[in-house]
């Protein structure tokens, strides 16, 4: 339901920093804002993703069952799935080709652009972005890019390699999504985007002097800088014909932020919530979260002493004492996946479930965070119009490339490609619904 | 010939694998030759081994043609004269060339890989196009806007990391994302400036009572609340009140006032906010002087019983709190029997700074600081050295690890003053760059000024709230003008100077024109005066005129050269004293730029070099990127002066190289190094007492003293719970000795096991009995193994730390009132043996051997890192050349840093683009 008019303003004010040209344009929503331009025709019906990659990972032991195929016996944080069985997809045996480097390897994680610790490294286009540039425009916010407990770190990039900071507020976003300003407001914001268009257009006619007395390859930076222009003009454009359509009513209250980062699991939690309000009301068709369990303090769970921080835990060495407290965390874990899939199970579209046309990749660019090893990495993949194939296992020596994952949901949501990243073709044993 | 001979830039035989995917495409028919006649060589000495990628010399020479423009190609005919110039190829076992054909080849090789680099550089010189990066772009808004407070370094996408640093072009990209951010961090900065003008209050000291302070008067436990450590209790002359304590006695009276004090004995369970002085926020951004009064106590042990609930809803019930020796009795206090350490804090929005440490003495006294705040921070203080307890958890859980027989140490702060903002003549001077002397007022809200944030006045705050209980708006929108008579006239004349003092050199009219129209445009669509101006300011700083470091291939010219020195030593624009020297076209004769460079090194700024550098070369930056164990370290836990101090011992350590210009030597080595009490105790130097930073003589045989045995790079060579010979190896070689590796494809790393049965050097032997592991891994364990001998927070162990259901931990309290878990396993080896067969036993020979045989190695690879900090280019092949040059002009000086980098500035490295 919307809010009063009394706390929406309070809620403006809040908002603080400033008013003018940069105000709107420091909202990060924003900066992903709307698509270049529609590469595809608006598909039939929505279709949407959501990647989300725990960079700590999970206990192998627990996690990967033991037999292959669709009636594999589930593992013991599979169990806790059991209700959604035949919604969602197991992997073994899959990895980014050439992605290593222990914990900086989760930028990669939507990328899979290889050595992502080495010196010359330079990240790709996310899966998000690259669906955001294609049929971003269909919707208000073109993705959204979220994280917990993370510095700036995110799972999204732009095409030329450049991270989108996260935003880390739940109850910011819902704002942002579903609040409504008063036509005073949206006039201002209105001008402030035009104001920062011829902004931009300043500032692109001064790259041409310059593109005059520089060498050639330094060209090439300042052609980055005008694409750059170029985008965020494009974008600007797009959100100024967003701003005046009114946002979508939902039936619940704007949701509030845990404080603190020991409170992780209550902020993932808060997470998802807001992604299943965000498809519903269809705000946008690609979502990241990352859940950035490195930068995690010693979690909080009820009833249950945690007694070191997650990313020491995940240094287990072995030892029993902290093996137990990482498999309640990763329980936790499980459980509010099961929350995510029953909520968009609960949902329905045109007859169909949220479930069915969303698709949910959760993992972690970590196979094992005890080594640091990039391979074998825990894979679920749920929901979004597949015919689900239990327990998908490959060679866990020689990994199955898992950007054929990615090419397959670029197909499902209609997007024609036959490759991503390192890809060498489509997700082999996992076959569409029909329709 | 130095005992390890360490090519400058010599890759693995690992990395070759790597590389030859990237030369497929040189596989041509008929190989092109880099000179004539080297196939023959190649085909004499070379084909009989290096025929196939995939056979046993791993890479085809045969069929390898010469294509300098691809990098990849020109890294392996670099790798191929290094190998055989140093006589490291062909290998002792094939046949000698002779050393005629041996020298041509060599030579041969060298003129054209030297002439293809030439060629490329008088094209488009060393260093590409760059932006400024994350550092240089804060520093250059806080010195434009003269707003030294601002921080908009984390408002920006991270910067790209390339050859370890954020100097390089290719790595420093932009997008609409990074563009977006431009605008509105400069819109920021440019409404943070015009506020201080409209702020400016007379600087105003403000006391406040740590009596008066209500959120400091919790004396008696609440419900959930039973731990006694946690509460504040009132003292007057080092004794307690227990009439006071117990509220029968009013809380202050006016004889006693300026004695009279709050104490405690604990410190908070993360950084700072135990002891936060929030009835006063700071109004304004500025500089301010924070004085606090107070003293250290004794406090007696056994508690204080009391009556208390437990549990929730139906089943809460009262229980007599039972006393225990380690907890406080806050009814006995004594004078303290030591200093200590008290550290203030800046807090806000749940986020907390540290702004200064300083020690409190069994006497009172008074500690002032001086340091930059931003609005409605609030002041923090915190006893450092105290146990830092938890909201929760039983008697037994957590035991005060200070608590003994005669009592518990605490503290008792009397009160703390605030003064400032301290205002100059330099406060307003962002707004006269904007506006002149044009008058700025406020106006109406909601009639078109421009909005720009103050704090709210104290009268905003609603009644029924008392000090300290405050939830009215910290900061207000108010809306302001700027008076001009003449817009179009004063547009023109302001943002003709403002261009030209943004602009690191002369602009050219066309663009002062587009900004202009940008104005009138603006201006015209009726947006008012100050609005339009404050916009067209925004474009200036988001345009690439401003953001991007402008270098034409060549020789500088004085303006890019002045730019040049100050990013480098700076991290920032020019000051005026260069521009004028580069606008007089003076900056480039060499005694004018050596006294400059000299300037640059002297100035507080340098601070800001310091920072970036080490952020970078040291990884310092990440140095919260793990924390200890708390099971195996829990002696560590929570420990944050001793993070800071290990931090700030690196700073001021390299900051003293370069001002002192000592030898390169102290790198690895030095007789001296910067500690405080709580470094020192972690050292085990005797004789340093207090929270100061001081530079220490070390006593006679430490294991301390130059980089490698310092705490912050022990740190970020680990991971809070284990140490890897490997990763720390790695590290030594590639920032202190430069010498670069690449991990090994497909090899699964260790897993670390602390279950004490096995040491990470047992399980590294097995991998090494490969030998084409061992080729790599004898070079780059040593420097690890030396290092193993100190744990993950760089204590110096002989014995690694485990942890196995069963066996007793060793006794002892950690500062969460923990006890320690883990017990002590297998011992730490130490030794080692250079790839020469020279064998050490310790660090202490492994730094030996460095400091005999491998100094002129330590001191190029400083150098390489300036070169490339100071220029934004990776040392190519023909560059090593130059850094020779640097090499011999310092030998005399022992390769003094100082001297390195004056050889920088003059060399052709830095003078030309």
């Amino acid at each position: 339901m919307l809010k009063s008019s009394g706390s929406n303003r309070t809620t403006i004010s809040r908002r603080s920093l400033l008013r003018g040209v940069g105000v709107s344009l420091s909202l990060p929503l924003l900066n992903a804002m709307a698509p270049l331009a529609s590469h595809a025709q608006a598909p039939a019906k929505p279709r949407r993703m959501f990647g989300i990659c725990n960079n700590l990972g999970l206990l192998p032991g627990e996690f990967f069952p033991t037999d292959a195929g669709r009636d594999y016996t589930p593992s013991n944080y599979l169990k806790i799935l059991q209700d959604y069985r035949r919604d969602f997809t197991v992997l073994s045996g899959v990895s980014h080709p050439n992605v290593d480097g222990g914990h900086p390897s989760d930028v990669s994680f939507l990328t899979a652009a290889p050595h992502p610790a080495s010196g010359s490294f330079r990240n790709t286009i996310s899966l998000d972005q690259y669906i955001a540039e294609r049929i971003g425009n269909q919707t208000r916010f073109p993705s959204l890019t979220l994280a917990v407990n993370s510095g700036a770190r995110s799972l999204s990039w732009t095409g030329s390699g450049v991270a989108i900071p996260p935003e880390q507020s739940a109850a910011s976003v819902f704002r942002q999504m579903f609040i409504q300003g008063n036509p005073t407001e949206v006039e201002a914001k209105i001008t402030e985007l035009d104001t920062g268009r011829s902004i931009l257009d300043a500032v692109a006619d001064q790259v041409r002097d310059l593109e005059r007395n520089v060498a050639s390859t330094d060209r090439m930076r300042l052609d980055q800088y005008f694409t750059s222009v170029r985008d965020l003009e494009h974008r600007l454009q797009a959100s100024k014909g967003w701003e005046r359509k009114p946002k979508p009513v939902v039936n619940q209250p704007e949701p509030v932020d845990p404080a603190n980062p020991t409170q992780y699991m209550a902020k993932v939690a808060a997470m998802y919530g807001l992604v299943r309000l965000a498809f519903e009301a269809d705000s946008t068709r690609a979502v990241t979260l990352m859940l950035d369990s490195v930068s995690t303090p010693v979690v909080e769970i009820p009833g249950v002493t945690i007694s070191d921080g997650y990313h020491n835990l995940s240094h287990h060495g072995k030892s029993e004492a902290k093996l137990a407290q990482l498999r309640i965390i990763d329980t936790w874990h499980m459980r509010l996946l099961a929350d995510l899939f029953k909520g968009l199970r609960g949902v329905q579209e045109d007859g169909e479930t949220l479930l069915d046309r969303t698709m949910v990749l959760y993992g972690s660019n970590l196979g094992d965070a005890n080594a640091h090893s990039t391979t074998n990495m825990p894979t679920i993949f749920a929901g979004g119009g597949f015919q689900h194939a239990g327990h998908l296992a490959f060679d866990r020596a020689q990994n199955y490339p898992l950007p054929n994952l990615f090419v397959s949901m670029l197909q499902r949501m209609d997007i024609e490609t036959d490759r991503f990243a390192s890809s060498t073709g489509a997700m082999a044993g996992l076959e569409m619904t029909k329709s | 010939m130095t005992r390890i001979s360490l090519p400058t830039t010599a890759l693995l035989t690992g990395a070759a694998a790597i590389m030859l995917t990237g030369i497929w495409s040189a596989f041509a028919s008929t190989p092109t030759p880099p000179f004539i006649g080297a196939d023959v060589f190649i085909d004499d000495n070379c084909a009989v081994c290096h025929n196939s990628p995939t056979g046993p010399g791993r890479l085809d020479l045969k069929h390898l043609s010469f294509e300098p423009a691809n990098p990849d190609n020109f890294a392996v005919w670099v790798k191929v004269y290094d190998r055989v110039a140093s006589g490291e190829m062909p290998p002792a076992e094939m046949a000698r060339p002779a050393d005629a054909a041996r020298t041509q080849f060599v030579n041969g090789l060298d003129t054209a890989l030297t002439s293809w680099e030439k060629k490329v550089a008088a094209e488009r010189g060393r260093a590409g196009l760059r932006r400024l990066n994350n550092y240089e772009y804060e520093n250059s808004i806080r010195d434009l806007l003269n707003v030294p407070w601002i921080q908009v370094k984390g408002k920006l996408p991270q910067d790209g990391e390339s050859y370890r640093f954020n100097k390089i072009g290719s790595a420093l990209d932009v997008s609409h994302v990074q563009l977006s951010r431009y605008m509105s961090t400069a819109d920021y900065a440019l409404r943070a400036a015009l506020a201080a003008k409209l702020i400016q209050p007379a600087a105003s000291i403000t006391r406040i009572y740590a009596r008066d302070e209500t959120t400091l008067r919790n004396f008696r436990a609440r419900e959930g609340n039973t731990r006694s450590d946690r509460l504040n209790f009132p003292v007057l002359d080092s004794h307690a009140q227990p009439d006071v304590r117990a509220g029968r006695s009013p809380i202050s009276s006016p004889e006693t006032r300026e004695r009279e004090a709050v104490g405690r004995v604990s410190s908070i369970f993360s950084d700072a906010g135990g002891f936060s002085w929030t009835s006063f926020r700071i109004p304004s951004a500025g500089r301010y002087k924070i004085r606090v009064k107070g003293y250290s106590i004794q406090v007696s042990g056994g508690g204080v019983d009391h009556w208390n609930y437990i549990g929730f809803g139906a089943e809460k019930a009262p229980y007599l709190y039972t006393p225990t020796y380690h907890r406080p009795n806050s009814d006995e206090v004594w004078p303290g029997r030591r200093n200590e350490p008290i550290g203030v804090y800046a807090q806000s929005s749940g986020q907390s700074r540290p702004l200064a440490e300083f020690d409190f003495t069994p006497e009172p006294t008074v500690n002032e600081v001086e340091v930059l705040l931003t609005p409605t921070e609030v002041i923090q203080t915190d006893c450092l050295r105290l146990f830092r307890t938890r909201v929760s958890g039983s008697e037994q859980e957590y035991v005060n690890p200070l608590a003994g027989p005669d009592g518990i140490p605490g503290v008792a702060f009397q009160w703390i003053e605030v003064e400032g903002p301290l205002n100059d003549p330099s406060t307003d001077a962002g707004y006269r760059l904007m506006f002149g002397d044009l008058p700025l007022r406020r106006v109406e809200n909601g009639s078109g000024g421009v909005m720009i944030q103050l704090p709210a006045p104290a009268s905003a705050t609603p009644a029924g709230l008392g000090p300290g209980r405050r939830f009215a708006p910290r900061m207000q929108d108010v809306a302001v003008e700027v008076v001009s008579e003449h817009p179009q006239q004063d547009a023109e004349r302001l943002l003709r100077s403002f261009v030209a003092r943004a602009y690191r050199r002369p602009v050219e009219e066309a663009h002062v024109k587009r900004f202009l129209d940008l104005f009138n445009q603006q201006f015209a669509l009726g947006h008012s005066f100050t609005k339009s101006l404050l916009s067209t300011y925004t474009a200036v700083l988001v345009s690439p005129g401003w953001l991007f470091v402008q270098e034409s291939p060549g020789r500088l010219d004085d303006h890019a050269l002045a730019t040049r020195l100050s990013l480098f030593l700076w991290n920032s624009e020019p000051d005026a004293e260069l521009r004028s020297l580069a606008v007089a076209g003076r900056l480039h004769n060499p005694d004018v730029l050596k006294a400059q460079t000299d300037r640059l090194l002297n100035d507080p700024k340098f601070a800001r070099f310091v920072e970036g550098f080490t952020d970078y070369w040291l990884d310092l930056r990440k140095i919260d990127d793990s924390s200890p164990s708390t099971t195996l370290y829990n002696d560590y836990e929570l420990d944050d002066p001793l993070k800071l101090a290990a931090v700030e011992e690196t700073r001021l350590f390299v900051k003293e190289l370069f001002e002192r210009n000592l030898p390169a030597r102290n790198i690895i080595d030095s007789d001296f190094t910067f500690l405080n009490e709580r470094l020192a105790d972690h050292y085990g130097v005797p004789g340093v007492a207090g929270a100061k930073m001081r530079k220490v003589t070390l006593p006679k045989g430490s294991v301390r003293g130059g980089l490698l045995t310092q705490a912050s790079v022990l740190k970020v060579t680990a991971n809070g719970t284990t140490t890897s010979p490997v990763l720390r190896g790695v590290w030594i070689m590639e920032r202190i000795l430069g010498f670069h590796t690449a991990p090994p494809p497909g090899v699964p790393a260790i897993e670390p096991d602390i279950r004490g049965a096995v040491t990470i050097r047992q399980q590294l032997d097995k991998h090494r009995a490969d030998p084409f592991c061992a080729s790599c891994h004898q070079k780059i364990e040593p420097p690890g193994f030396a290092l193993e001998s100190f744990d993950v927070m760089g204590g110096q162990r002989d014995r690694y730390r485990a942890i196995a259901e069963g066996v007793k931990p060793e006794p002892g309290i950690g500062l969460s009132g923990q006890p320690y878990s883990f017990h002590y396993g297998l011992p730490v080896d130490s030794a080692g043996t250079l790839p020469d067969g020279q064998p050490f036993k310790d660090i202490r020979e492994f730094k030996k051997e460095l400091v005999d045989h491998a100094m002129e190695t330590v001191a190029r690879n400083i150098a390489s890192q300036l070169v490339i900090y100071a220029t934004g280019a990776p040392i190519g092949f023909s560059d090593r050349r130059k850094i020779d040059e640097i090499m011999v002009k310092t030998k005399r000086s022992g390769y003094g840093v100082r001297d390195i980098v004056h050889g920088i500035v003059e060399s052709e490295l830095f003078q030309f683009k």
